[in-house]
């Protein structure tokens, strides 16, 4: 064995063989190689000593390449299967939760008999229990003012909810949506005819939430509250609870008890607000 | 390995995490030796449990794949891949271990532990000079320290880089390259005073 290699560049080859060099030094010691015998055979030497090494090591047993393929190859199947999952499961999922808990929107540009209006381009919803679900005939839209004689119901064409085709997308996968056609209409528990309150009226909240990456609108009816403007700065001030939506004329609120309370200090509140989520304030 | 095929490694790698099976696959034969004798290694030379635990490296290997960004070597990242997973077979067994040791046989008498005992040997008739060489070097490595052993191993045995062994061992490269200079020399003056290896 060549243990006394004293060529200067003998440092050099055994750098050489592990890699370290950059290039420049790499075609040195090539170059040097050619002409040096004592570092040539160093150079073996290191070779057939990686090769000794190396050669400790087994050969992979037959068929482990073809086992370790098929259990990857599974794995990847499942993977692709979750994904397709998220991506055409979660839109019908998100369509199935909205059907059953997202309220009717009703609505009539004049006051006209909504019930018999003719189905707008908007989204609607039942309300399950609440009684604002739309009459049976088709294409309507729900009860009239005169009907139940509660509440005047205003449209707000500038928050119109949803497209006719989003409509359409939960009408076809749920076939629940009240008013679509040759959907059938929940049954609807009677209104109260009293309340105390009369001058309340709705506006629509609109939220798109994305599933899936689909939009899906999901649109809320809000009890409207009217105050004065200092009334309405004071309550906003004081609200500790999320303001959803804020524009010129008012603000949607989160509803809890608290801002109930506080706003029947200031006007009339009917007992039924409390099924809102959402409550509109809107500033004289 | 050179740093071109380790670049190659280094590809592959990123063409796998973006879904291809071809790209994994080459992936596997060009790695699949080196792991495969790693894992021999941690299961104590048993070929069965190497061969599990292969598999179970490679399952890894591609349900981490997508975190791997080609900011460190492959080699690197497959290397710890391989000690977690050796490391968590070894506790799992472990564990095992613990439970039979309290288990009773059906006939409701306490069990005893066994151990088996592998007489790993070879007879006569199976050494072979190949295999006379193999237990050489073999026996020659074990009189090495623990850090010089560790070196020589991954640099010779598992094809690492000294860059790629500074990042796996946490040491900066010219302690990795005295050390392999070291642990070198000194393999060679024993397998030449055994063998007169040259």
């Amino acid at each position: 064995m060549n243990t006394h290699n004293n060529c200067e560049f003998s440092e050099k080859v055994y750098e050489y063989m592990d890699g370290t060099l950059n290039p420049e030094e790499r075609e040195r010691v090539l170059e040097h190689l050619k002409g040096c015998e004592s570092c040539s055979e160093l150079k073996r030497e290191q070779e057939a000593f990686a090769a000794l090494l190396d050669s400790v090591n087994e050969e992979l047993p037959e068929g482990l390449h073809d086992r370790i393929m098929s259990n990857v190859r599974r794995e990847m199947r499942r993977d692709r299967f979750m994904r397709a999952l998220k991506r055409y499961a979660m839109p019908v999922a998100a369509a199935l939760v909205l059907a059953f808990t997202v309220p009717a929107v009703l609505r009539a540009n004049d006051g006209t008999d909504i019930a018999n209006a003719p189905a707008t381009d908007e989204m609607f919803y039942s309300l399950g229990e609440d009684a604002y679900a739309p009459a049976e005939t088709e294409g309507g839209l729900g009860r009239s003012a005169e009907q139940d004689g509660v509440y005047d119901v205003k449209e707000d064409a500038e928050d119109s909810c949803a497209s006719a085709d989003t409509k359409a997308t939960i009408a076809a996968s749920t076939g629940a949506v009240t008013g679509a056609p040759g959907a059938p209409a929940p049954e609807e528990p009677a209104l109260e005819a009293e309340s105390a309150h009369t001058d309340a009226a709705y506006f629509n909240y609109s939220v798109t939430h994305t599933f899936g990456g689909e939009g899906v609108v999901t649109c809320y009816v809000c009890p409207i509250f009217t105050l004065s403007a200092d009334e309405y700065k004071t309550l906003l001030r004081e609200f500790d609870g999320s303001v959803m939506q804020k524009d010129e004329s008012g603000a949607v609120l989160k509803n809890s008890d608290k801002l109930l309370g506080k706003l029947s200090e200031l006007v009339d509140v009917d007992s039924s607000a409390e099924k809102f989520d959402f409550v509109r304030i809107n500033s004289k | 390995m050179d740093e071109r095929e380790r670049d190659k490694l280094t590809s592959l790698a990123l063409e796998a995490a973006g879904g291809s099976e071809s790209a994994f696959e080459e992936l596997l034969t060009k790695t699949e030796r080196t792991v495969y004798n790693m894992a021999l290694r941690a299961t104590g030379g048993d070929e069965h449990d190497a061969a599990d635990l292969s598999q179970e490296i490679y399952i890894k290997l591609w349900r981490s794949l997508p975190s791997f960004r080609g900011d460190s070597s492959f080699g690197t990242w497959l290397f710890r891949i391989v000690q977690n997973a050796s490391a968590d077979r070894a506790r799992k067994l472990a564990k095992e271990r613990t439970v039979s040791l309290t288990l009773e046989s059906d006939d409701g008498e306490e069990g005893r532990e066994e151990t088996d005992v592998v007489d790993l040997s070879p007879t006569p008739e199976e050494r072979t000079l190949e295999n006379e060489r193999k237990e050489d070097v073999l026996r020659a490595l074990n009189t090495l320290s623990d850090k010089h052993r560790e070196i020589v191993m991954l640099r010779y045995m598992d094809g690492y880089s000294v860059n790629e062994i500074a990042d796996i061992l946490s040491l900066d490269e010219g302690t990795v390259k005295s050390r392999l200079f070291r642990a070198r020399e000194k393999l060679k003056i024993i397998l030449e005073k055994w063998n007169g290896f040259d």
